[in-house]
């Protein structure tokens, strides 16, 4: 076939089939995962980039914020090792915070991928490992080097070779070797199978190399994305809000929103400074939740690359909390990373009141470290989530996580590896924020430590003084709170629970949309019917009167 | 006329039509016959369209040895939420376990998706204080007072007619389930009872939950309409077996059928994944691609070597733009099918863009499209196609039914065109490339989320509707290759006669490969093989020689999903044994590209399937029906989207073509169940089993 003449079918088929390779990727990994987070919580992802390095596909199912992050990733993985000196069978591996998704504990697994000889385009391929050493899952470390190992962007692989050492360094230097390496390699058999599905394609097609689908793929979502951009109102629009700490002071997350013409330009200004401990934020990781924002608000129906950056310039002061520079600690920078989302979203919201969607309560991820009852190691991650915000014309859903997409664990699978038992996840009524749209409600979940020894549990809670914000007049959603053996403690931090012990969490819910008067009687009556509030409540929230069954 | 009881009948109940075939063995003639459905009492649909087709064929009920039936009883019951009242019991802090679901969003950017509603709603639910842990041990008794106390209660209060009892760990031990499942059946004999293990033993609470959820729903709407066709074949003289098609194309005997509806929930597109299966063992070439297009809904699927993909989860009652994730999900095994709602009765509107759409709404069987004359009033297209001239007034798909294009005229005009401000007929022909365009992207999703390229692929056209968009459907994705079987109309019923009579197990019992010794490994085997032998009635039991096929889910120890390995049939059970390692890490190389020779593995479930009799060979069955004459019925006035006005085209009566013949469009193909459309310059040609296999012409869509 001629590549000159990519008609919009042959491109909207080709599209199709490198979203459709990614997917399989990420399910392949997810399949293949040695580590629950991976594979029950779906913490993962998968791209495909042409040979310039744009990112032109991804798995459709990655985790969020990994959006943007990719084309980042790889433009400083190709300063290291240039595209020119690349070799078939060839395999980068990195877990730098600052060149891939924010923390130490993803790797990215990047391969070239070549065609007679030629280079023809990446796969990479992103999951998150159950320890890399040092303090493990912990937001204690003042810095990076109590993290534990950074491996700066290795090859791996050279030219089909295994990179033995590299492997062995890696074994001596985490928690669980067997499980870590078992997903190093699943990463990169999954680039690998990537390689050849392209290929594959490329075969069927008669095509010779991905540039003219690459150029079609990005030329027709820039345009689309930009549609949307110069659609909505120019202006300089602000937000700020607070999230907890460790200690007594929050910090201040402020962002400068300006939209003009066709661009969107994010500023930071105003943030506080880093902490130290682990939840500060580079700013790869605050970028690709402003790249996801974006793409919420302007084409969420088409499939994300490289054209959803194209118009966005985000700048933060340096050693503002969102734009850590080496060596802060980062392994929680989900915590205070995620309020990008909501911060921008207040943001737009003053531009385009009736697209947003009030903010969500968030999840929690709790990591376990200690020692099963055979004696084997303990060490995972629970999930759980709280509600999500109410917008226009629709409540939010109950126990939905954002802007994170971090699934459930199910509790059988989870009770079957940990020793720990799930003993309730009840819906928690009234958490969800009044509106005339309803923020989704959280959840209780109590967990009973079964091992039968005392382990350690990190928390990273977040909510847990500063509310998920009602929009338009809708009220904010419940806080989050954690408690041991019902004694409430601070939402980050490590705690030890004794055999037989109780940990409960109790998540927060989404804010509301809109005045809670204008919510009609029969959707408050219905929403006591289903548990999602009290007749306290109704009466409190909505002046609505439940009689007594 | 013959007699000897060799005869086979298959019926497939879908949404708008019932349909039914008819063969045998030694008689090698196919009747066909295509009934409107009654979704109010779907027997009488069965009891006429057996009445009619019966004394077509000249054949006595107490003749037939053998019915297969297909339904989409529980589907449609899921999907209209015209289930039973269900109640459900669950381990205590569960209660909300239908509400809170996989807490994942099945789309990462839309802000507006949205979930279906729990089928059981809080009220209808208990919680019971019993546990059993995750190794199987009790750990809280079950308190039998409790359940009995709970199911009065609900009964009392909601007049519930089934429940499910989901207890926590019940895959590993079922003990609990079994026992609250027995007491409620002994002190409510009214009640219905699904446990959640017993449906599905599998571990993942959610899925399993829901799953026995749906089931229970749709149990005594099914245990009726079973009962009342047994006791109404028996009436009748009929003394053979009667099968049901489970979804994932294999049978289902009465029992099993009676117990676990959910196995049915996809039977009608699996009897049309075999129809499929027919062509394609003697059509040798290319994959596949089956448009199964009825009434209410169209299913895709790929059938490459005769067979449909297998799976083991599928999704109903999508409620978000037809998203995969929108509906509830359900663990059962399945074709790997695809369903799109666009039927010959789904309901064209405006929508809020001011452009016409069509679906996801259906008017099904009652009241009908318009043209039916039974108080539709909503246009569809078969309404459409009634006033573009594709389909006659007397020959309309379904039987002949009559039909009125005054009435299409009236709702179109009245619904439609007048608000787009367009004619009628442009308004109907907009209705048809709507229909097309939908199937179209579908087809294209369906081909990327498989990595299939749907251009290399042949369109099969099953159901009454897909003849008639077929070839307009195949121009726009540029496929080469149109197949519309011969009885197209009644694939599915057709299928029904070639479905193999095997039944399958499935045991879950997790052991790593190092702690198996080769008795183990033959023991478990047996057992299972013997449990399903005890289970095949005499009658199918001397149907044929039984063959075994065995699979196994294995995993790397560590790992959290299986891949399903077949073990090679014929090797004697010691050497299988011996090459289990092998087994499994060339397929999981095959599968993921790397292997871990050093790692132990392990055993998931265990799996059986025994097959007792062959297929019937439709293919050599001479097709059944008039001839009379020639092969030109005279001409229809058609609507010409270029020209934008009514042009003769010939019709012509299927029945009296011949093998060899070639044809070039425009024209119309009409037999008792269906229209084919072949557009101008769109070139057929008959097979040498009286199929059309036509070549579209693709440049009509290129702009």
């Amino acid at each position: 076939m001629n590549n000159n003449s990519l008609d919009i079918i042959t491109l909207g088929l080709l599209w199709d089939r490198l979203i459709s390779i990614a997917d399989e990727i990420l399910l392949a990994l997810v399949h293949t995962s040695f580590s629950m987070t991976v594979r029950e919580a779906w913490d993962a992802g998968a791209v495909i980039f042409d040979r310039s390095g744009r990112p032109i596909a991804q798995g459709s199912q990655s985790t969020p914020a990994f959006t943007g992050t990719a084309f980042y990733t790889i433009e400083k993985l190709l300063e290291s090792y240039p595209a020119h000196s690349l070799e078939d069978g060839d395999v980068i591996i990195t877990n730098d915070p600052w060149i891939g998704t924010g923390h130490i504990a993803d790797v990215s697994v990047l391969r070239p991928v070549f065609r007679d000889g030629d280079l023809i385009g990446f796969v990479m391929t992103i999951t998150h490992l159950v320890d890399t050493g040092g303090r493990g899952a912990s937001v204690s470390s003042r810095d990076i080097y109590e993290e534990g190992l950074l491996i700066p962007p290795l090859k791996i692989y050279r030219q089909g070779r295994l990179n033995e050492e590299l492997l062995d360094i890696i074994k001596g230097n985490v928690r669980a070797p067997e499980q870590v390496v078992g997903d190093i390699m699943a990463n990169i058999s999954g680039t690998y199978a990537g390689g050849v599905k392209l290929n594959e394609m490329l075969d069927q097609y008669e095509h010779d190399d991905l540039q003219d689908i690459a150029d079609g793929i990005i030329r027709q979502s820039d345009t689309a994305v930009r549609e949307k951009i110069l659609a909505m109102p120019d202006g300089v629009y602000n937000n700020q809000l607070q999230a907890e700490t460790r200690d007594e002071q929050p910090v201040t997350l402020a962002c400068t929103l300006e939209i003009k013409s066709d661009r969107v330009k994010i500023d930071f200004t105003g943030t506080s400074p880093c902490v130290p401990y682990a939840i500060n934020v580079p700013l790869c990781y605050t970028r690709s939740w402003c790249a996801y924002t974006l793409k919420c608000l302007t084409t969420p129906y088409l499939p994300n690359n490289l054209a959803n950056v194209l118009p966005l310039d985000v700048t933060a002061p340096q050693d503002c909390i969102l734009n850590a520079q080496h060596p802060a600690a980062t392994l929680g920078r989900n915590t205070v990373g995620w309020y990008v989302a909501p911060l921008l979203m207040g943001a737009f919201a003053r531009a385009l009141p009736e697209a947003v969607q009030a903010e969500p309560g968030m999840a929690t991820a709790v990591a376990f470290n200690g020692t099963l009852r055979n004696g084997g190691k303990l060490l995972d991650q629970y999930f759980a989530t709280g509600g999500i915000g109410a917008m226009t014309g629709l409540d939010g859903r109950q126990t939905t996580p954002a802007p994170t997409n971090c699934a459930m664990i199910s509790s059988e699978i989870w009770e079957d590896e940990t020793d720990i038992a799930v003993l309730e996840r009840r819906i928690l009524p009234d958490s969800g924020g009044a509106g005339q749209y309803r923020g989704g409600p959280g959840q209780q979940v109590v967990l009973r430590n079964n091992t039968g020894h005392p382990i350690s549990l990190a928390l990273f809670g977040i909510r847990t003084e500063y509310p998920a914000k009602g929009y338009a007049g809708g009220r904010d959603g419940g806080l989050r709170a954690f408690r041991i053996n019902n004694e409430t403690v601070p939402g980050k931090g490590t705690h030890t629970l004794s055999a037989g012990g109780l940990f409960t969490i109790r998540e927060a819910g989404g804010g509301g949309f809109g005045d809670p008067g204008k919510r009609p009687g029969e959707k408050v009556r219905e929403d006591y019917r289903k548990g999602f509030i009290t007749s306290t409540g109704a009466k409190q929230d909505y002046g609505i009167e439940i009689p007594e069954e | 006329m013959n007699q000897t009881g060799q005869f086979q009948l298959g019926i497939d109940i879908g949404g708008t039509f019932t349909d039914f075939s008819l063969s045998g063995r030694e008689f090698r003639q196919l009747y066909v016959h295509k009934q409107l459905s009654t979704p109010d009492d779907p027997l009488q649909a069965v009891r006429e369209g057996l009445g009619v087709l019966l004394s077509k064929a000249g054949v006595q009920l107490a003749a037939i040895s053998r019915i297969t039936h297909a339904t989409t009883l529980v589907a449609n019951a899921v999907l209209e939420r015209k289930g039973d009242t269900t109640g459900m019991l669950c381990t205590k802090g569960f209660v909300s376990a239908l509400d809170i679901g996989r807490e994942q969003r099945y789309d990462l950017y839309d802000m507006r998706i949205e979930y279906p509603e729990p089928l059981v709603p809080l009220p209808l639910r208990r919680e019971i204080d019993e546990r059993i842990n995750s190794r199987g041990e009790i750990e809280t008794d079950l308190p039998e007072q409790e359940v009995l106390e709970a199911v009065r209660e609900l009964n009392g209060r909601h007049r519930i007619s089934s429940v499910a009892v989901c207890f926590i760990n019940s895959y590993r031990n079922p003990v609990h389930e079994r026992r609250a499942g027995e007491i409620i059946a002994r002190e409510f004999p009214g009640i219905s009872v699904s446990t959640s293990a017993g449906v599905l033993p599998g571990i993942r609470e959610y899925e399993r939950w829901t799953t026995a959820v749906v089931n229970a729903y749709s149990q005594s709407i099914f245990r009726t309409y079973l009962s009342e066709l047994d006791a109404w074949l028996t009436n009748n003289g009929f003394t053979g077996t009667l099968h049901l098609l489970g979804s994932d194309g294999g049978v289902v005997n009465m029992d099993t059928a009676r117990q676990y509806p959910v196995r049915m929930l996809a039977s009608g597109s699996a009897a049309a994944a075999l129809r499929c299966g027919q062509l394609d063992k003697t059509n040798a070439g290319s994959d596949l691609l089956m448009l199964d297009m009825g009434g209410t809904t169209a299913k895709l699927g790929i059938i490459s070597g005769g067979k449909a993909q297998k799976r083991y989860d599928t999704e109903v009652g999508l409620v978000y733009r037809n998203k995969s994730g929108s509906g509830l999900p359900v663990s059962t095994p399945v074709l790997d099918l695809a369903e799109i709602a666009a039927g010959g009765g789904s309901i064209a509107a405006i929508d809020e863009r001011g452009a016409l759409k069509v679906g996801p709404e259906s008017m099904g069987a009652k009241p009908g499209p318009a043209c039916f004359g039974l108080g539709g009033e909503q246009p569809t297209p078969a309404d459409a196609n009634l006033l573009l001239g594709y389909y006659g007034t007397d020959s309309f798909p379904g039987g002949k039914l009559k039909s009125s294009s005054g009435l299409a005229e009236q709702v179109i005009a009245g619904n439609l065109a007048g608000r787009l401000a367009a004619t009628v007929p442009r308004t109907a022909w907009g209705i048809y490339e709507t229909v097309n365009e939908n199937v179209s992207a579908a087809i294209k999703h369906y081909s990327a989320e498989r990595g299939i390229d749907y251009r290399q692929c042949r369109l099969v056209a099953c159901g009454g509707a897909a003849p008639a968009h077929a070839l307009a459907i195949a121009g726009k994705l540029g496929m080469a290759q149109v197949i519309i079987p011969f009885a197209s109309g009644v694939a599915s019923a057709v299928g029904l006669l070639s479905a193999p009579v095997s039944f399958a197990s499935k045991q879950s019992y997790r052991t790593a490969l190092s702690g198996l010794s080769p008795e183990g490994f033959i023991k478990r085997f047996t057992e299972l093989e013997n449990s399903i032998l005890r289970s095949i009635s005499h009658e199918d039991a001397a149907a044929g020689k039984p063959e075994t096929a065995r699979r196994l889910d294995m995993r790397y120890l560590g790992q959290g999903f299986e891949l399903e390995v077949s073990l090679p049939s014929g090797a004697d059970m010691k050497s299988l044994y011996a090459a289990l390692p092998d087994l499994f890490h060339e397929a999981y190389e095959k599968h993921f590209f790397t292997r871990f020779p050093d790692r132990d593995m392990e055993i998931i479930n265990w799996k059986a399937e025994v097959t007792v009799a062959g297929t019937l060979p439709v293919d050599g069955c001479k097709p059944a029906g008039h001839s009379n004459g020639g092969a030109s019925t005279g001409v229809r006035n058609v609507y010409s989207h270029k020209d934008d006005r009514f042009v003769e085209w010939p019709v012509v009566n299927r029945y009296a073509l011949r093998q060899g013949e070639k044809f070039t469009g425009p024209m119309l193909i009409e037999d008792d169940e269906c229209t084919a459309v072949i557009h101008e310059g769109d070139s057929v040609e008959i097979d040498d089993r009286l199929n059309l296999v036509a070549s579209p012409v693709s440049e009509r869509y290129e702009q």
